[in-house]
């Protein structure tokens, strides 16, 4: 049925359109995209590396070396701007456990970001709230100054603090249905 | 398609990346758009925990979390009902043949559906099919044949 089966493979291209479409941040970007947005992100690094350059120079200067600790005292202008990746997983303060499993790593230790190229948020709620399904309502169970872990049911997310300001969905996972609950 | 076949160790998240467009078109076929999300991070969390027994020599990357996906979709169906299969009104406005078409899909058996999604629709080779579903290459080639007699059967009907 040569009719059928190429009718299903076109209905199959536009049914990936259209299910991509609902999820942009996962679709594969052309390659000429990625180059070109390559090509901008070597740009600005090589401006970035330039200012830490000159902002260094500036602080070996004689009398003009300042230690990490001093950094407040710089001009906004002068601080070198910290450079960190995630995930800061680590620096959660608690961990989420599973208890129909009973293991702490199964609930802990993940790392996989969807929400990588999404914009930081300005509160953990707000974070969280961004991060799909939208219906979910999540209970902030722990926080300190760089992240936080938050609870819905069987699922947990890990919620960082962004080195420039903001906070963003790091990492998450499920228990596969018994309830998440912090690690104690 | 990226080709990485490396086992999982040191950054899952890196790892599973190239494969998350597939892992959610996969999701969405097997629930709706509503809960694909959330079947897409219960299957990521189980690979997480499985990652170890990843063995490239039994085949891609991307079998093998498509087969975790299934298996959760399986799991999490057996605890509670069934959602109704994508309509194409839930993605988009298809003209009316694709309509009769999808309805058609969406009425099959879950083996040929899931079939004839993942090899028409996510795209992947018969091979790569029989390696999610775990089954010998023919056993695919022959729900295939008789997923597009039922498929061909149904949509004669509708024009009747």
């Amino acid at each position: 049925m040569p009719d059928l089966e190429d009718e299903l493979r076109a209905d199959g291209a536009a049914w990936r359109e259209q299910v991509d479409r609902s999820r942009p941040e996962l679709s594969p970007r052309p390659a000429r995209n990625r180059t070109w947005i390559g090509g901008l992100v070597a740009a600005a690094l090589v401006l970035g590396l330039a200012v830490v350059v000159l902002a260094l120079r500036h602080t070996d200067s004689p009398g003009g070396h300042v230690a990490a600790g001093d950094a407040p005292a710089l001009k906004g202008s002068d601080r070198p701007v910290p450079v960190r990746t995630l995930p800061y997983l680590r620096r959660v303060p608690q961990q989420a456990t599973c208890p129909s499993s009973g293991n702490r790593a199964y609930g802990s230790g993940m790392s996989f970001s969807l929400t990588r190229r999404t914009k930081a948020a300005p509160t953990i709620a707000a974070a969280a709230e961004a991060f799909p399904p939208k219906y979910v309502h999540w209970t902030i169970a722990a926080r300190n100054s760089t992240s936080a872990l938050l609870l819905y049911r069987a699922h947990y997310l890990h919620v960082v603090r962004l080195p420039g300001g903001g906070w963003a969905v790091d990492s998450g996972g499920s228990c596969g249905g018994a309830d998440a609950t912090v690690a104690r | 398609m990226a080709t990485r076949t490396s086992t999982p160790t040191e950054d899952f998240g890196e790892w599973v990346a190239p494969w998350l467009p597939d892992v959610w078109r996969f999701a969405v076929s097997l629930s709706s758009l509503d809960d694909a999300d959330d079947l897409v991070q219960d299957a990521l969390a189980r690979a997480w925990a499985k990652r170890a027994s990843f063995d490239p020599s039994r085949g891609s990357a991307r079998s093998w979390l498509l087969a975790i996906v299934a298996d959760r979709a399986r799991r999490r169906w057996m605890r509670r009902p069934k959602p109704v299969p994508v309509e194409p009104s839930d993605v988009a406005e298809p003209d009316g043949r694709r309509v009769d078409l999808r309805r058609a899909i969406a009425g099959l058996p879950e083996r040929q559906r899931t079939t004839i999604y993942l090899h028409y629709y996510l795209d992947l080779p018969v091979r790569e099919v029989a390696r999610v579903l775990g089954c010998a290459d023919g056993t695919v080639k022959s729900t295939l044949h008789d997923a597009r007699r039922a498929l061909a059967r149904r949509l004669e009907d509708d024009d009747a």
